[in-house]
């Protein structure tokens, strides 16, 4: 039973969430966080506990923003202090489906395509149509941004950040082997990534209710990064670096989300890059509060909740972990609670439920 | 260690494809044993390989164009160990789960256990546990290698473990199992026999498995 989610009287205070995560500001309960929703999640919530009409994005304006709408109350009623959204800028690119074996749901799951890129040569380079930042849908942050509840921030992002794109484009076999083979070609992909992705984040950064840059862009695996932090340091960070400067120019944090064992570039990240926070982790990997007892005095921890144990637990045994990281990471501040990667089809509602219910009991 | 065999153990870690499949020529016209060439020249590169891998010395670029050099270097060398009948370590089946279609982990622990000396079959990806027990019923398999990218899909490497002990091929084969979600506690929980979390120590598994 869901017995202290804001359903009916939510008090939204970006500007606190934002004080907390920077240290800024403590406070007793810490504030939640989620990079995404998955809408199957969503969808029961929404219609169940809200009593919305579910409305599927179809592409159009209208359904655009009853889904819009929806997920506006979505973030509102559940307790955040800010809705976060991301769209991807429309890089064309190779994907494969298969049946997502979540339970009840009915989409399918689309797979990057990890040995046929579009991108293999320097005449699919040329040729690739590269979007244009003035074709570049907009509405939705903009959307968001006009109908914001009061107190309430928009977090924003492109979809996919620069080495998720370039091993999208060139499949991250074809960056494996381009990175010795063809290091010019990966140079001339990644910039070309990371310039329409500042264009990207210039116009962002001009949304009146934005209160930070939050992109994900997943550079490890289990047990380290997926190329070397050399190649990394000479393709990829630096356009973090330069986004990060865009965001602190206006005076906003930039967390990062980035999966997989980073520890190898952490000091990059931190005392390069800039990031101000560091989202997403397993517990196989490192737990957050380990993460946070070696670099929560620099930067913010946000979410950590394991997936698998998010996925696999009873909601009694989430709300006891909620406790648990409340007790610890939050009593540490500069931390925000959530799951450690994002909420996706196949996290139970009921968990998920228990997990915001039990944050929010302070 | 000859020049020859050198500058096959040296392109291979510099996945130098070119100069591997040049020196395997003169290394077979030079009179040098199969046997020397695989181990001295090709595995031992691979294990090179395998161990910077693990330390951090070198990432999955590097470890797929060595495993690229060796592969090509194999190629040549293939005819003449199945007409000398020299003997892999033993036959590995590896596969990622039905439902799973990221593959690059599973292709590096197929690249890796061959540098390593051992007879692969790659199944693919979305593989059904049924054809993981055709596969077995019909060959003499060691080693069944299983890889899953999602905590949903993992489960699906239970539903193969059980489609084997159905089907009576258990204790046949040994189960390894890896991937992002995946554990030594589950890897145990599943009942498989070993878990590695990555390609270089799934090589190291495989060898102790079949001993």
């Amino acid at each position: 039973m869901m017995r202290k989610l804001p359903l009916s009287d939510p008090q939204p205070d970006a500007e606190q969430f934002i004080d907390v995560l920077m240290g800024r500001a403590t406070q007793k309960q810490p504030p939640l966080v989620e990079f995404l929703v998955d809408d199957v999640v969503m969808k029961p919530i929404v219609t169940e506990m809200l009593g919305r009409t579910w409305v599927d994005n179809l592409g159009d304006r209208e359904t655009e923003k009853a889904y819009l709408d929806n997920m506006i109350e979505f973030w509102y009623r559940m307790g955040y202090d800010f809705i976060r959204l991301e769209r991807d800028m429309g890089f064309p690119k190779n994907r494969l489906l298969a049946a997502d074996t979540a339970p009840g749901s009915e989409k399918m799951r689309r797979w990057a395509d990890q040995h046929q890129g579009i991108i293999n040569t320097w005449e699919d380079f040329e040729t690739y149509p590269w979007p244009e930042i003035q074709n570049v849908d907009f509405f939705p942050f903009e959307y968001i941004s006009d109908r914001l509840p009061e107190e309430m921030g928009l977090i924003a992002s492109n979809g996919g950040g620069v080495f998720e794109r370039l091993s999208d484009l060139m499949s991250l076999e074809g960056l494996c082997l381009a990175l010795y083979e063809n290091p010019d070609l990966v140079k001339a992909v990644s910039d070309k990534l990371g310039e329409l992705m500042t264009k990207f984040y210039e116009h962002l950064l001009d949304l009146d209710r934005l209160v930070a840059i939050f992109p994900g862009d997943d550079m490890g695996f289990k047990t380290t990064t997926l190329v070397s932090p050399a190649h990394l340091r000479e393709y990829i960070l630096p356009w973090h670096k330069g986004f990060a400067a865009l965001t602190h120019q206006r005076g906003l944090p930039y967390f990062l989300h980035s999966c997989g064992n980073l520890e190898i570039i952490m000091e990059d990240l931190i005392a390069e890059v800039g990031i101000d926070g560091k989202h997403s982790f397993e517990d196989v990997i490192i737990p957050v509060d380990e993460f946070q007892t070696r670099y929560g005095d620099r930067i913010a921890c946000l979410g950590g909740m394991d997936i698998h144990f998010l996925s696999t637990a009873s909601p009694e045994q989430v709300r006891r972990q909620t406790r648990w990281l409340m007790d610890t990471c939050g009593a540490h501040g500069r931390y925000a609670i959530g799951s450690g990667n994002s909420i996706p089809s196949y996290i139970p509602v009921d968990n998920y439920l228990a997990m915001v219910d039990e944050a929010c009991s302070i | 260690m000859d020049e020859v065999i050198e500058e096959i153990f040296a392109a291979i870690l510099r996945g130098d494809r070119n100069v591997v499949v040049e020196h395997m020529e003169v290394a077979l016209n030079s009179g040098f044993s199969l046997t020397t060439i695989l181990n001295e020249g090709m595995i031992a590169a691979m294990n090179e390989v395998g161990q910077r891998f693990e330390v951090g010395e070198c990432f999955v670029p590097e470890m797929m164009i060595s495993a690229r050099a060796m592969k090509e270097g194999l190629e040549i060398l293939k005819p003449h160990l199945v007409q000398a009948n020299v003997q892999t370590l033993g036959k590995v089946v590896v596969g990622t789960v039905r439902g799973d279609l990221h593959d690059i982990g599973k292709n590096l622990v197929g690249m890796m256990l061959e540098g390593g000396g051992f007879e692969v079959l790659d199944l693919g990806i979305n593989v059904p546990p049924e054809k993981f027990v055709e596969v077995v019923s019909a060959d003499a398999v060691d080693v069944i290698g299983i890889s899953a990218l999602l905590t949903t899909t993992m489960q699906n490497m239970q539903a193969t473990i059980a489609a084997l002990e159905e089907h009576g091929l258990r204790a046949k084969v040994k189960v390894i199992v890896g991937g992002a979600p995946v554990t030594e506690e589950y890897a145990q929980q599943i009942g498989a026999d070993g878990y590695a979390p990555d390609a270089s120590r799934a090589v190291t598994l495989a060898k102790s498995l079949i001993k």
